[in-house]
């Protein structure tokens, strides 16, 4: 975490402007699978991530060192796609169907993973699909890298449990 | 039900989006139709100043000490010198095996005429050793104008004594307050803040915020013109490059030494492993670093491969910064035969024959595992 958190160092708005699109154009396909993985939907993610960047564009000057700055435009990018998404809810809109990457041999895993608690499943977004590490996640998510990794461990834990239960047995 | 199945099926339930663009001009068109509702005048606070502001003006009940040295201080022309003790950073020996964790130490000096210093050591030895010149009137701002936003805490009993406990057989008091910057409009700036005192002085020893967490080994003021400002190296106050990485291109393990001369490996296979076509990478800065022209470095990425995804994956290149700036979070280099480790799990960084590596594996057992074998590429 370093000095990012106990002092700050002026830069003036272009140079900030200048990394939040460089952040923007090099990680856009990643804050756009977490988007949607956590919407629901393709469009939703879409707008989540614009939303998310108009946010941090807007208001860069409380912005400091690079080190923090990837983590607040993840924490902007997750929020944006939460509030999407509970935006969706109280309309009563379903989430779109998205197409999988590649077909699910088990659909149980697939289901497993949609039935996990919001920030395992969340953390699991976070670690695979944008490759950030706990210590980033800690950040993003505003806590300690280890309850960042015992929220994946549980996460894990929690598929294998599920996938090992019985089938219930049709009535 | 292993973690790479998981891993697997995580990745297959949501397309990759690979080779998506998104709509820069869009969010600029966006932000500058959006309306702007916030005032600038004060500077945005940086929360590490919370422990000045804090000494600086907390009130009564024995804290009156404090408050008078700090009111010497600011009558005097404050420089302040602070020594944190950040975080601990983990190493493993590669040598003789064995785990050590080892503090980080923070030392700061702060003048408003004439900047402020930070020197970063471990194990005594010195990392980084830096003045930021033109950053003063900013993190003058910063230090002396944030004493407003704890007044205002303060005042509308946003703080409050939340216990007694004891650190290192020293009985402390702790205070918890609410840090609030609504002229920013940044939630995430809306934090809880807790800070233990020392029962008898009321000197801050720890300070604890948004999941991190700072001993204070020590804390004073000078008259004007004290101080030692004399860094390593100044700068100007810019924020460090930004690297992007960017792959261009693969070569085969016999040509990668003509990308970097002291390339290392894993093998060709790293236990069930098998190392695919190594990537070659451009690690960037944008041109406005320093401002400077952007910086290309080159560097190499080995994926060891086992299913779908890389199991272990080994990044170089020749200079620090990209390894470090890559979201692992560490600004320590390891010292030669040694493995940093991230909190994460199975990430460590290490530097050999001048080249700056850092290893993801799926478990800290792999990562050292694989630290152990890293060997040039023939």
């Amino acid at each position: 975490m370093g000095v990012a958190v106990v002092w700050g160092v002026a830069r003036t708005r272009d140079e900030l402007l200048e990394e939040i699109e460089l952040i923007y154009r090099h990680r856009y396909p990643a804050f756009l699978r977490v988007a949607v993985a956590i919407t629901g939907g393709e469009q939703q993610g879409a707008d989540a991530v614009q939303d998310a960047f108009v946010g941090v564009v807007r208001s860069r000057r409380g912005i400091r060192r690079r080190a923090a700055l990837e983590a607040f435009v993840w924490r902007a990018v997750v929020n944006a796609a939460r509030d999407r998404r509970a935006v969706r809810a109280e309309a009563g809109q379903p989430p779109d169907l998205i197409a999988p990457s590649a077909p699910e041999p088990d659909e149980r895993v697939r289901r497993a993973i949609a039935e996990l608690p919001e920030r395992q499943r969340l953390v699991l977004f976070l670690r695979y699909f944008a490759d950030l590490d706990y210590l980033a996640i800690g950040r993003i998510m505003g806590v300690r890298p280890g309850t960042v990794a015992a929220s994946v461990h549980a996460a894990r834990a929690a598929v294998k449990q599920r996938l090992e239960e019985k089938e219930p047995a049709c009535p | 039900m292993s973690v790479d199945h998981v891993k697997a099926a995580v990745e297959r339930s949501v397309p990759s989006y690979r080779g998506r663009t998104g709509d820069w001009e869009g969010v600029l068109e966006r932000a500058r139709h959006a309306p702007v509702r916030r005032d600038w005048k004060r500077p945005a606070a940086v929360v590490g100043a919370a422990i000045l502001a804090l000494v600086l003006f907390w009130p009564g009940d024995g804290g009156e000490r404090i408050l008078e040295r700090a009111r010497a201080a600011v009558a005097g022309g404050p420089v302040v010198h602070l020594v944190l003790q950040s975080r601990s950073q983990e190493f493993y020996d590669l040598r003789r095996g064995g785990l050590r964790r080892v503090p980080v130490e923070e030392e700061l000096w702060f003048d408003e005429s004439r900047g402020l210093r930070r020197i970063e050591r471990i194990d005594g030895r010195v990392l980084d050793d830096v003045l930021y010149e033109a950053a003063g009137p900013e993190v003058a701002r910063q230090f002396l104008g944030l004493t407003e936003v704890y007044r205002k805490a303060l005042a509308v009993g946003d703080a409050e004594e939340s216990g007694r406990s004891e650190i290192d057989g020293r009985e402390v008091r702790w205070i918890t307050f609410r840090v609030r910057y609504p002229e920013h409009g940044i939630a995430s700036y809306d934090a809880e803040h807790r800070v233990a005192v020392d029962g008898e002085t009321y000197e801050p020893v720890l300070w604890r915020a948004g999941g991190a967490e700072y001993r204070i080994l020590s804390w004073e003021t000078l008259p004007r013109g004290r101080g030692d400002f004399t860094a390593a190296r100044t700068e100007n106050g810019l924020v460090q490059g930004l690297y992007g990485a960017t792959r261009v291109g693969v070569r085969a393990p016999n040509e990668a030494r003509e990308v970097l001369p002291n390339a290392v490996w894993l093998g060709r296979r790293f236990g069930d492993l098998t190392l695919e076509p190594i990537r070659v990478m451009r690690y960037e800065t944008g041109p406005w670093t320093r401002g400077g022209p952007a910086e290309s470095l080159p560097g190499l990425e080995l994926c060891y491969r086992a299913g779908e995804s890389c199991a272990v994956t080994v990044s170089q290149t020749i200079a620090p910064q990209p390894m470090s700036g890559r979201g692992h979070g560490w600004s320590v280099t390891p010292a030669p035969g040694t493995l940093a480790l991230a909190d994460a799990e199975g990430l460590g960084y290490l530097v050999r024959d001048g080249v700056y590596v850092t290893i993801q594996a799926d478990s800290r057992e792999e990562l050292i595992a694989a630290a152990k074998v890293l060997t040039p590429i023939p």
